[in-house]
C-alpha cells in the first residue's frame, strides 16, 4: 500500500510500517504495510525497538497540533 | 501557524524523510531541517531499534531544550541518508523530542554541511561576507 495512503487512513496516530519499496535516489519510502498503529508514541516506540527489520516510524500528520509551533 | 507562500513550508516546519542505518537494521523517520542545530538528533527508540545502546555511550553533550538543559548521549551511526545524500560514520545525539512534535528528530549542521545545496549556500554566504 502507498505510504501516504496509509498515513491518511490512520489519522492522528503513530505508525510502524514495514517498507516494501523505496525510492533510494530521494530517500523516500513509497510502499509498505502497517505493522502497528497507536495514538500513543511510546507504544509504537516499544514495537519498533523489538522489530529487527527495516521500517518507517512516522506520525500520520505533518502538522503540529493547533496552538503549537516549532522552536527547536 | 505562520503562512508561507512556499508549499513545502506550509506546515511551519521543513520535514524530510531520513534513513538512519545501524549495526542491526535501518529506520526511516521524519526529521525537521534545523540550521540552528550543531548536531543531528535522533530519538532513543531509533538508536535502540537499529542496534545501539545509548545508555552505554561514553560520550555525552549538554543540550538546551524547552524543559531546560539535559545531558544526552552521542553515538556514531553507520550511515545517515536524506534526499539521496549519504553520510557515513556520523555522530548523532540521542534525545526524544516532545510528544506533540510530528517530527521525530532534527537534521543538524553536521549532516547539512555534506548536503550539496547547503554547500552552495555556505559558499554564497562566504562570498557575501568577502564583499
Amino acid at each position: 500500500m502507498n505510504i501516504e495512503a496509509i498515513r491518511k487512513k490512520y489519522k492522528k496516530e503513530w505508525l510502524l510500517i514495514a517498507i516494501d519499496k523505496m525510492d533510494k535516489k530521494r530517500t523516500v519510502p513509497l510502499f509498505g504495510h502497517i505493522l502497528a498503529h497507536s495514538p500513543r508514541r511510546y507504544e509504537i516506540d516499544q514495537r519498533s525497538m523489538n522489530y529487527a527489520k527495516p521500517a518507517l516510524v512516522v506520525y500520520s500528520d505533518d502538522k503540529f497540533p493547533k496552538g503549537y509551533a516549532a522552536a527547536f | 501557524m505562520p503562512q508561507h507562500s512556499n508549499p513545502i513550508l506550509k506546515e511551519g516546519v521543513l520535514s524530510l524523510y531520513v534513513q538512519i542505518t545501524g549495526k542491526r537494521t535501518f529506520r526511516i523517520i521524519k526529521m525537521a531541517l534545523d540550521t540552528g542545530a550543531s548536531y543531528t538528533i535522533i530519538p532513543i527508540e531509533t538508536a535502540v531499534a537499529i542496534g545501539y545502546n545509548p545508555a552505554l555511550s561514553k560520550r555525552h553533550i549538554e543540550i538546551t531544550t524547552a524543559n531546560g538543559v539535559v545531558v544526552a548521549p552521542i553515538i556514531t551511526v553507520e550511515t545517515l541518508s536524506c534526499l539521496g545524500t549519504e553520510v557515513k560514520n556520523i555522530d548523532v545525539i540521542c534525545h526524544d523530542l516532545p510528544v506533540q512534535s510530528p517530527v521525530k528528530g532534527l537534521l543538524g549542521l553536521n549532516f547539512l554541511v555534506h548536503f550539496p545545496p547547503f554547500k552552495k549556500f555556505l559558499k554564497d554566504i562566504e562570498q557575501l561576507q568577502k564583499t
